[in-house]
C-alpha cells in the first residue's frame, strides 16, 4: 500500500465557520466538517453522504437544487420551505407524531453548475450540507455527491431509526428522490396502493422498511 | 375488487380490498382479463423470499385493458389491450437506455432493503416481496401499472389472451436463458426442469440454432411436453440413472455446449437433497442449489452456463472449483422484459409458437389459493395455471 489516507483527519471542505456568513454562528456551535462516524465520538454530529450518477446535465441538477422551494416536491418530510433572501431560506420539517422542526439556513458558497454549500442559522436543528455536481468521465450525465451533518444526540438519531428514518438514510432517500425526480419527472411509490389485512406484524413491519414515511410528491401535485 | 393475497407461508388468501387508483402521472389502472401463477410465486408461497408481509396482493403474469391512464401517460389510452412485464423499469436511467431493465435504477421504492442485501436494488417487480419494491401484484381484478408508456405492450391482433399472456414472464424468460446460453449453430442444449420457463427455454433453444436439445425432469407430463419441443426427455428420478454420466453419452463424452438451470432456490435432488433441505429448514442456507451444482458439473469446457431459476440469499456448497477449473461462462438474472416484448409477439403473430401449449389448469379467482397447492405440489398433473380474475365460483 503506497498512500493511506486517513479521512478521520481530512476535511472535506472549508469548515463552514470560515464562510461568508460566518458571524451569524453562535459561538461555541460550530461543526467541523470533518469526518465522524454514528456518534462514536463526544461531538454529537451525525454525517452521512450519498453519491448517485444522474443522466442529466449538471446545469440543470444544480438549477433544480438551488432553488430551495422545490425541496418539499423531492425531499422527505419537508413541508415548506420559503426563500427569505438572496441566500437565506427558512424551512419547515414535519416529524413523526406532530413534531415540527423549523430552521433558518444559508448558503455559504455558491459555485453556479458546480457546487452549493449550506448551513442553518438558527433554529430547532443545526446542520450543514455540500453538493456538487461533475460531469460523468463516460457522459453517463452527472455524478452528485452529497455530503450532510447534523448536531443531533445519539438517542435522538436512533429513535428516529425507529419511528421512520434516520437522518443518515434520509439524507440517502432524498438524494434518490432527486435523481428519480430529474430522470423520470416522478418518484416512485406505493402509497396509497390496496393491500389486504396486514396484521399485527405486518403494520409493525411497515414502519421499519420506512414505508410509512411519506414519499415526497414529486410532480403528482403539480402535473 | 377480489385480490389473491399473501398472508404468511403457505397462507394464500382472497379478499376484498380497495380498486387501485392512479399514484404518480405515468400510471395507468389495467382491467385484468387473465393472469398466472408463476413458479417463482411458489418460492413466496414457501415462504423462501424476505419482506413478504400478510396483506400483499401476489402476481406478476397478467394482461388486460387499460381502464384509466396517469396526466403523464402518452402512448396509452383507455380501452387498450397490453400485456405487462413483470419488471417494472423507468426507460430513463443508465440501465433502461443500457437495456437492461431489470437493473432499473428508479422504480423501486424500497431500494434501501434491496441494497441492503445485493449491494445494489434491480427493479422492482410486481407482487414479490417489498424488497423488490412491494407493488401491488396482478392476481386481482385491477393493478396500478408505473411507467406505463415503458412496460405494457400494446396487442394490436385478435390472439385469444391465453396465446399472449406468457409474454408477461416465462416466454421472455425462457427465450433470455437461451440467449443467454450462447447456442452455436448445432450445439447441444441441457434444460434443467422442464416448467414452464425449462420449456420455454428448450423451445428457445431450437429457435436459436441449437441442434439437440435434452430436458431434465422427473414428471412424465413435463417431460412429454419438451418432447413435444422437439427435446431428448431425460428422467432423472429413472433407478440407476446419473445424469453426469446420461449427459456425457449423449454428448459424445464432451458434455453439453450450454446448461440452463430453470429450477432455483427450490431443487429437488438424488443425492444432496436431504442435505441442503434440512440447511434450508434450520435457515443454515437459504437455497436448495443441486440444479446449479449439477450444470456446474456437467457443462463441457469453455461452455455456457445459463441461470433463469431464481435465487435469493447465500448458497451453500457450490462447486465453484468445477466452473473456475472448466473455464466456463455464467449468465443470469431477471429478464429485461421490455428488450423482448416485440419480437416475441411477432413470433407468436407468425404462428412459429403457440405458448399456449403448456396449459393445464383454468380456474376462477375464489380458487386460487386451492391451485397454489396444486401447482406447488405438482399435482393432477399440473404444469401451468390461469387465472380469470372476473369467474368468482368454479
Amino acid at each position: 500500500m503506497s498512500e493511506v489516507i486517513d479521512f478521520k483527519e481530512t476535511p472535506l471542505r472549508p469548515t463552514p465557520t470560515t464562510g461568508p456568513l460566518s458571524w451569524v454562528t453562535p459561538p461555541g456551535t460550530q461543526l467541523t466538517g470533518k469526518y465522524h462516524g454514528a456518534n462514536d465520538d463526544d461531538s454529537g454530529v451525525v454525517r452521512a453522504h450519498s453519491t448517485v450518477t444522474i443522466d442529466r446535465d449538471a446545469d440543470s441538477l444544480y438549477t433544480l437544487w438551488r432553488n430551495p422551494e422545490t425541496a418539499p416536491y423531492w425531499q422527505e418530510r419537508v413541508q415548506s420551505v420559503t426563500a427569505t433572501g438572496p441566500l437565506t431560506s427558512h424551512w419547515v420539517l414535519k416529524m413523526p407524531m406532530n413534531v415540527t422542526v423549523e430552521w433558518d439556513s444559508a448558503i455559504l458558497e455558491d459555485i453556479p453548475g458546480s457546487k452549493l454549500v449550506w448551513r442553518s442559522i438558527g433554529g430547532d436543528i443545526e446542520q450543514t450540507g455540500e453538493v456538487t455536481f461533475t460531469a460523468h468521465p463516460a457522459g453517463r450525465g452527472t455524478i452528485v455527491r452529497l455530503v450532510q451533518e447534523f448536531k443531533i444526540s445519539g438517542v435522538t438519531n436512533a429513535a428516529a431509526g425507529v419511528f421512520g428514518r434516520s437522518p443518515r438514510q434520509m439524507v440517502i432517500e432524498n438524494l434518490r428522490h432527486f435523481k428519480q425526480l430529474a430522470e423520470t419527472g416522478e418518484i416512485a411509490t406505493i402509497q396509497g396502493q390496496p393491500h389486504g389485512p396486514r396484521g399485527l406484524t405486518g403494520s409493525t413491519k411497515e414502519a421499519l422498511y420506512g414505508e410509512t414515511n411519506p414519499t415526497p410528491p414529486g410532480t403528482r401535485s403539480i402535473a | 375488487m377480489r385480490a389473491v393475497c399473501w398472508m404468511g407461508k403457505q397462507s394464500i388468501e382472497v379478499h376484498t380490498v380497495p380498486d387501485p387508483a392512479i399514484l404518480n402521472p405515468s400510471d395507468a389502472i389495467i382491467r385484468i382479463t387473465r393472469t398466472a401463477i408463476c413458479g417463482s410465486d411458489l418460492h413466496l408461497y414457501d415462504g423462501y423470499i424476505p419482506t413478504m408481509e400478510s396483506g400483499d396482493i401476489l402476481g406478476h403474469e397478467f394482461m388486460g385493458v387499460v381502464e384509466e391512464v396517469g396526466s403523464g401517460v402518452k402512448k396509452l389510452k383507455r380501452g387498450d389491450r397490453v400485456v405487462v412485464p413483470f419488471t417494472i423499469a423507468c426507460g430513463n436511467c443508465f440501465f433502461c437506455k443500457s437495456h437492461l431493465y431489470s437493473a432499473c435504477d428508479n422504480s423501486n421504492p424500497n431500494a434501501h432493503i434491496a441494497e441492503a442485501a445485493y449491494g445494489y436494488s434491480g427493479s422492482a417487480l410486481y407482487g414479490y416481496s417489498h424488497m423488490m419494491g412491494g407493488y401491488a401484484g396482478g392476481q386481482a381484478q385491477f393493478a396500478r401499472v408505473p411507467f406505463a408508456d415503458v412496460g405494457p405492450i400494446k396487442i394490436e391482433n385478435d390472439l385469444p389472451d391465453e396465446k399472449i399472456l406468457f409474454l408477461s414472464d416465462i416466454y421472455p424468460t425462457g427465450y433470455m436463458a437461451a440467449e443467454n446460453a450462447n447456442i452455436q449453430p448445432g450445439d447441444t442444449v441441457a434444460v434443467w426442469g422442464a416448467g414452464p420457463v425449462g420449456l420455454f427455454a428448450a423451445a428457445s433453444a431450437y429457435m436459436l440454432g441449437a441442434g439437440k436439445v435434452i430436458s431434465i425432469d422427473r414428471f412424465p407430463e413435463r417431460l412429454k411436453l419438451a418432447e413435444a419441443c422437439g427435446a431428448f426427455a431425460l428422467d432423472y428420478s429413472e433407478p440407476d440413472l446419473n445424469v453426469i454420466e446420461a449427459l456425457k453419452d449423449l454428448t459424445g463424452g464432451n458434455g453439453p455446449d450450454s446448461c440452463i438451470d430453470a429450477v432455483g432456490m427450490e431443487a429437488h435432488g438424488e443425492t444432496t437433497g436431504v442435505y441442503d433441505k434440512v440447511k434450508q429448514a434450520l435457515m443454515m442456507e437459504t437455497d436448495r442449489p443441486t440444479a446449479l451444482r449439477e450444470v456446474i458439473q456437467a457443462v463441457r469446457k469453455g461452455g455456457t452456463v445459463s441461470i433463469p431459476g431464481v435465487y435469493g440469499g447465500v448458497l451453500d456448497k457450490v462447486n465453484f472449483g468445477a466452473a473456475f477449473g472448466k473455464g466456463i461462462i455464467m449468465k443470469m438474472g431477471q429478464t429485461h422484459m421490455q428488450r423482448y416484448l416485440r419480437p416475441l409477439l411477432d413470433r407468436v403473430e407468425q404462428g412459429q409458437i403457440d405458448p399456449s401449449f403448456l396449459i393445464t389448469h383454468r380456474v376462477g379467482i375464489e380458487e386460487v389459493p386451492a391451485a397454489y397447492k396444486t401447482f406447488r405440489d405438482k399435482a393432477e398433473q399440473c404444469v401451468k395455471v390461469v387465472i380469470d380474475p372476473w369467474r368468482l365460483a368454479a
